[in-house]
């Protein structure tokens, strides 16, 4: 199955979530800045990498874990996904997820100062403390989507 | 194989080029064309299902908001993802100039007029446009007897 994480720019909300998928962050305690700004693709990206699906590994179940950075398309992107994959047949095999609705203020003005003005210094700081708070909504979401996977793989199986 | 129109909406030139591909369309008369301006069935985001021509060819619509070509890009992407090729699903976007406008009036609200005024509009500008869309499905048309 493909998991693909989408938010605004697939730089912050979408890539810790794709980070606690596959493990690479503890879903048990807040992590510090420097862990956050040490998983790939965070608070990284430029204007290309918009609509692109970017790879970010394999879960335990050999699920591909993407990221998605969307604009401002919201949940709407995730239809566009899953319609597309029905088009093909291949439904059971994506599985899209917003992680806009975790995504709070102080994430989204440290991410425009960040990665739109490119003042990383000032925005940054702000986007960890920001992905920080969101933390265990992130989590959260994420243990909802494994267990989505965990069942369509039941159902495919 | 599977042919998606995409654009800004999937019932305005998306539509309109799905149209003229299946040959439904000669001429920039669009009152007998279903879901024409129908900005309700466009809101969920999914494909919209037109028909198919008389090779098998399924052709759908489908609207992705104002970057269509950063929609374009994920849509290659999962069909790559998903190990499928050009050859199981084309997607061909449709651009014309004052697209932005009928994105803003698609939008407008009902009470204020909106669905008269989005087919007014809509009309208006797609009849200019036509042999744009035109060229549009024609290009694509050579691109995909190159395919096979």
């Amino acid at each position: 199955m493909n998991i693909i994480y989408h938010c605004f720019g697939g730089a912050h909300s979408s890539v810790t979530a794709a980070a606690l998928h596959l493990g690479l962050l503890a879903k048990d305690r807040l992590p510090t800045v420097e862990e956050l700004m040490a998983i790939p693709y965070f608070d990284n990206t430029d204007n290309n990498d918009f609509g692109s699906i970017r790879f970010m590994g394999l879960d335990e179940y050999k699920n591909a874990v993407y990221v998605l950075g969307k604009k401002s398309l919201g949940d709407r992107y995730t239809n566009i996904i899953h319609g597309t994959a029905e088009i093909l047949g291949v439904r059971h095999q994506v599985l899209a997820v917003n992680t806009m609705p975790n995504v709070n203020w102080i994430m989204k003005i440290g991410g425009y100062i960040s990665r739109r003005i490119g003042m990383v210094l000032v925005g940054r700081p702000l986007v960890g403390i920001g992905t920080r708070k969101a933390f265990f909504a992130l989590v959260n979401l994420v243990e909802i989507t494994r267990l989505q996977a965990m069942d369509c793989r039941q159902v495919n199986s | 194989m599977n042919i998606m129109f995409i654009s800004n909406t999937g019932t305005h030139h998306a539509l309109i080029a799905a149209n003229i591909f299946l040959g439904r369309l000669q001429k920039p008369d669009f009152r007998y064309t279903e879901g024409f301006c129908d900005s309700a069935h466009d809101k969920s985001g999914f494909p919209i299902y037109i028909g198919e021509d008389s090779k098998g060819r399924k052709v759908y619509t489908l609207g992705v908001g104002k970057d269509v070509f950063m929609a374009k890009k994920t849509l290659e992407d999962l069909r790559n993802i998903l190990g499928f090729t050009e050859k199981e699903l084309v997607i061909e976007p449709v651009s014309i100039s004052g697209q932005s406008l009928i994105d803003i009036i698609s939008h407008w609200p009902k009470k204020l007029g909106g669905d008269h005024l989005n087919v007014l509009v809509s009309t208006y500008l797609l009849r200019r446009q036509f042999q744009t869309i035109e060229k549009t499905v024609e290009d694509l048309q050579v691109r995909l007897n190159k395919m096979l």
